[in-house]
């Protein structure tokens, strides 16, 4: 009995210790060079697709390369890349997150290279305006948000607008040919929709519990009483720049008495955004405004011909605006070996032709401004609109949780509060205006 | 003793209800997993048609085998080392006195207790750059095993030296008698006897190591190989939800399934060993 | 017969080979020592002193050490700078403290580790409770279902549990279609994303997950309790919930402490359900202190600051450990 039990034992440690070393071991297959890559456009339909696809066929034009995607939601992935890149084992290439929080830290903490040696490389300036490339820009010690080298670029234009279902307007005895062209008129629509609507139905589906479905939907109301410059200002962290403006604590209002009115599913906090898209494909609510980038989740659900795309109409100063802007920044690690091959997929993924017809065909929007939408394609030929008026109008908001490393987080308890009622649009203002100053402090 | 059919049939009903609702939550998911895609699921429906479809799909997707590779190195390290050492500690403090023991027994039974979220980001920065030696082991294995060999000593020990206490006096002191040494005593003596509580001991530990998922998160989650079920779980779930419900549902499905399935072949030994009063002091 | 008796089946070989022992002594007259040596004869139980105990406690001592106690220690230490995790510290002595006492975000969290602790302790002792009276009272068919049943929660992990109670507490889910079928369709609502009814939500999570643990301590116990104590309430006449009051109830005194020690600790310390759930949403109204020390550690990238509030947190749960352990010790009668 003892001899069996030692021999078992014995047995045991031996398969232990074999699987445990072949388990630590790293072994790479000889002769592959292997690329890993971290996203969020974990979208499918989408770009999701898009990246796998483009990263296949670069793997087929260079052998001996093996591009590794790994996809996790937005805040799973903020939340662990910069520890990620910091423990010499995380990605290769990454996205990052414009503004405070991510991009910042990055560059400070030296986790990411310059990349401004590749932009002349791949002739990357003529992807965007230089007021754009000033999302990317960051003094190396991460305190000056628009200046210094080069740090990122985008594949995508990003824009929140509003999505509407034909169909249903149509039944409520709407023309959703005849969009309202001005913000009053919206507001006006929405209140004239929920008159219409049975009870537990949501004029606009919504889905907030990633924290962010707000702050982007915000944007649009925002953009009616503010102006985008100083809003972009703001987040610049330009000195004088306030948030606590008449004009912002309007909007907030707005966006109170639009909860108030009851035009939000009631589930919003607990529902996620892409899944609300996805539902709102399937019939629920008249109204999704969100990203562009859950356009091809919308199409799968409604069918192009029964969605109206288009920015939220301006205000009185009939400048086109919404958040947005591009979509994530891709970085290169500083401690990867493999650079300048990531760089070149980087250019692959993001200016090559296949790229752009790709991302068209998911109805996404490349970066690069030279690019057309094929004619043969109406739904996207809105979605592009849609984002061409607000960036020609030099509307793009950016993303207001870039304004400082804890803004995400305060404007997510703000914005929550503030819709179930618990705090007024002034209590609100001065939050996140306190929030600003008090990391603003930190930079001069 | 007569009881009541009154108070048999509320015994009974009472127990059952508590049944239903310690079970539901995990059937409820595994019936989610079987619907279509395409269905909208509401409350109770049940799958119309058995699709397992989406199990198949979350273990690729969600890279489980890799997950479940590495949850499993990482358990079974744990519970093989965690139990070697716990029987010695066990029997050193159920069968001898010596210097400082009545010190060092409070200071390991505190782990029991311990918070352990409290050590975490030491252990990542410790393991990032691990002193003396400048290794980095954040996304290896050795980054979950080591703190959880530590952590499980706690709960070992106690197991161990409870079950080593209620062992009789004089079987020890017959074989010492007989000439053993004190690790002849233990190899042949107690631990024939003591593989009950050891089993015991050994399938908790793997439970709990299994399930672990804090530690996971901050100290192997740059590295998808690495990444353990219920992290590739976590992320899979944040990653996947808004296309696919019934495919979290399954995946979730598949990272208790081990756990459950091991559970209701040897659950003797999960509750037995503790219905045998262990919890003598 | 009043329960299941299921003893050790070990006892049984115990006896066997102290027999054993005992007829190796007879067959060996030379070698049972007339008189035992010193150091045997002044042995007091639980052993006798023999430093070589050393020698057995040291490695697990070593990893206990090495990976629990002193990353602990390293916490305290960390706490006393600023610090951003990717590049130098900076000492600031108690400074992180002094904030930590006047962040509002820290106390909330821990009044809402203090409400959880309503559900994941006080709801779990009273239903193993009256679990453990229901399956010990009489001799219960299919115990060991029952059993098996109960204790099911506890084994499976939090990111899965996370998942399953999303679903039922989902707007579509299986709650709220309940709540719809016996007509409180008035009370469905968006459960974990609702202001006031989030936290209980996640305790309710908490009492499934925890009356099964305390529903097998207990059964434990009640096998210590002596049957001649229930023969006497029997014939003074008591009901079952008086036998409950007189005999179970007082001889589950042990039990119901370690019970509430366990469970009250697992309160603060809940981390998996909490982030997988709602994140301490909606507006930080399911915050817990283990997730903000999270959040400020690998999120607002400050390391400093997050140590000193998981040093608050290890400090609480010590000393109400230590509270309540005095607390129980003094009502045992001697």
């Amino acid at each position: 009995m003892k001899r069996r039990i030692a021999i078992v034992l014995g047995l045991a440690s031996v398969v232990l210790v074999a699987v445990v070393a072949v388990g630590t071991s790293y072994g790479a297959k000889t002769g592959t060079t292997k690329l890993t890559m971290w996203s969020y456009d974990n979208q499918d339909p989408g770009l999701e697709p898009v990246l796998k696809q483009l990263s296949k066929q670069f793997e087929q034009s260079h052998p001996g390369v093996q591009i590794n995607l790994v996809f996790k939601d937005f805040n799973s992935l903020v939340g662990t890349v910069p520890r990620a890149l910091a423990s010499g084992n995380g990605p290769d290439v990454t996205e990052g997150n414009q503004g405070y929080q991510t991009d910042a830290q990055l560059v400070k903490a030296k986790l990411i290279i310059p990349l401004d040696k590749y932009v002349k490389k791949y002739h990357w300036d003529k992807l965007y305006s230089p007021s754009t490339w000033g999302m990317f820009r960051w003094t190396p010690d991460g305190k000056s948000f628009g200046k210094g080298p080069i740090w990122g670029l985008a594949q995508t234009g990003q824009n929140v607008v509003v999505f509407y279902n034909k169909t249903k307007l149509r039944s409520l005895g709407f023309n959703p040919n005849k969009m309202p062209t001005n913000f009053a008129g919206f507001d006006r629509l929405l209140a004239q929709v929920r008159a219409k609507l049975p009870k537990g139905d949501p004029v606009i589906e919504e889905g907030n519990q990633e924290g962010y479905g707000f702050i982007h939907l915000f944007g649009g109301i925002w953009g009616a009483y503010e102006k985008p410059a100083n809003i972009r200002n703001w987040i610049y962290h330009v000195p004088g720049s306030r948030y606590d403006t008449p004009g912002t604590i309007r909007a907030l209002g707005k966006l109170q008495q639009w909860a108030k009115a009851g035009y939000f599913n009631d589930d919003y906090n607990a529902v996620k955004y892409d899944n609300t898209a996805a539902l709102f494909g399937k019939g629920k609510g008249v109204f999704w405004i969100g990203g562009d980038w859950d356009s091809t989740i919308i199409k799968a659900g409604l069918g192009a011909k029964n969605v109206g795309v288009m920015p939220i109409p301006p205000g009185r100063s009939g400048v086109w605006s919404g958040i947005g802007g591009l979509s994530g920044p891709w970085h290169i690690s500083s401690k990867t070996k493999y650079a300048d091959l990531g760089a070149e997929w980087l250019n692959y993924v993001i200016t090559s032709a296949t790229a752009k017809k790709l991302m068209f065909g998911q109805q996404q929007l490349p970066a690069d401004s030279s690019a057309n939408p094929p004619a043969t394609d109406p739904y996207l030929t809105a979605v592009f609109q849609a984002f061409k008026r607000v960036a020609d109008d030099n509307g793009l908001l950016l993303y207001t949780d870039w304004a400082s490393p804890s803004m995400y987080t305060t404007l997510q308890n703000q914005y929550q509060l503030l819709l179930a009622g618990r705090t007024s649009p002034a209590g609100m203002a001065n939050a996140v205006q306190s929030d600003w100053s008090k990391f603003d402090k930190t930079l001069h | 003793m007569t009881v009541g059919r009154f108070e048999r049939m509320a015994t009974y009903g009472f127990l059952v209800l508590f049944s239903v609702v310690a079970i539901y939550p995990v059937l409820s998911i595994f019936f989610l997993a079987l619907h279509k895609k395409t269905d909208l699921v509401t409350g109770f429906a049940l799958p119309t048609s058995l699709d397992f479809s989406s199990f198949k799909a979350a273990w690729t997707e969600g890279k489980f085998a890799t997950g479940f590779k590495a949850s499993f190195i990482v358990a079974a390290t744990v519970t093989v080392v965690s139990a070697v050492l716990s029987i010695g500690t066990g029997y050193a403090f159920g069968t001898m006195r010596f210097v400082g023991d009545r010190v060092v027994f409070p200071i390991i039974l505190l782990g029991i207790i311990f918070p352990y979220e409290a050590t975490v980001i030491p252990l990542y920065y410790d393991f990032q750059n691990v002193p003396v030696l400048h290794w980095n082991l954040l996304n290896t294995y050795w980054a979950l095993i080591l703190p959880q060999i530590g952590q499980s000593v706690s709960f070992g020990t106690f197991w161990m030296r409870a079950f080593f206490r209620s062992t009789p006096r004089s079987l020890i002191e017959a074989a010492r008698i007989d000439g053993a040494t004190s690790f002849g005593v233990l190899w042949r003596v107690l631990i024939p006897q003591a593989l009950p509580a050891v089993m015991t001991m050994s399938v908790l530990v793997f439970t709990y190591t299994w399930n672990e998922f804090l530690l996971a998160l901050v100290l192997v989650s740059g590295s998808e190989s690495h990444q353990t079920a219920p992290l590739g779980l976590s992320f899979f779930a944040g990653a996947a939800r808004a296309s696919d419900p019934t495919k979290v549902a399954a995946a979730a499905v598949l990272v208790a399934a081990p756990i459950l399935v091991v559970y209701l072949f040897l659950q003797r030994h999960f509750v037995r060993g503790m219905l045998s009063g262990a919890i003598k002091e | 017969m009043l329960y299941r008796a299921t003893g050790p089946s070990s006892t049984r070989r115990c006896i066997d080979l102290t027999a054993h022992a005992g007829r190796v002594a007879a067959a060996h007259p030379e070698r049972a020592p007339r008189r035992l040596p010193r150091r045997l004869r002044n042995a007091r139980a639980p052993g006798v002193p023999r430093n070589i105990g050393w020698l057995y406690v040291l490695p697990g001592l070593v990893f206990y050490g090495l990976f629990t106690l002193a990353p602990l220690v390293h916490t305290v230490y960390i706490s006393l700078f600023s610090w951003d995790g990717l590049t130098a510290k900076t000492y600031a002595g108690l400074a992180n403290y002094r904030t930590a006492i006047a962040d509002h975000v820290l106390l909330w969290s821990f009044v809402h580790s203090g409400i959880l602790i309503l559900f994941y302790s006080v709801l779990p002792v009273v239903v193993g409770l009256a679990l453990t009276a229901a399956l010990t009272r009489h001799a219960v068919r299919g115990f060991r279902f029952f059993r098996t049943a109960l204790f099911l929660p506890q084994l499976i992990a939090g990111v899965v549990i996370a998942q399953a109670w999303s679903w039922i507490y989902d707007d579509n889910g299986p709650l709220n279609a309940a709540l719809r079928f016996i007509g409180l369709g008035s009370f469905v609502r968006p459960w974990l994303g609702d202001f006031t009814w989030a936290l209980p939500s996640i305790g309710g999570i908490g009492t499934w997950v925890t009356f099964g643990l305390c529903m097998v301590l207990f059964v434990a116990g009640v096998q210590k309790i002596p049957s001649t104590l229930y023969d006497a309430a029997r014939v003074d006449g008591a009901g079952p919930f008086r036998e409950f009051y007189a005999v179970t109830l007082p001889g589950l005194r042990g039990e119901v402490l370690v019970a509430f020690v366990l469970t009250t600790i697992n309160a603060l310390r809940s981390f998996d359900i909490v982030y997988n759930t709602t994140a301490g949403g909606p507006g930080g109204q399911t915050l817990v202190p283990s997730l903000y020390m999270y959040q400020n550690a690998f999120l607002y990238n400050k390391v400093g600051y997050a140590a000193a509030v998981a040093t608050i947190l290890a400090a609480a749960i010590f000393v109400l450990a230590a509270i309540m352990l005095r607390f129980g010790d003094r009502g045992e009668p001697s």
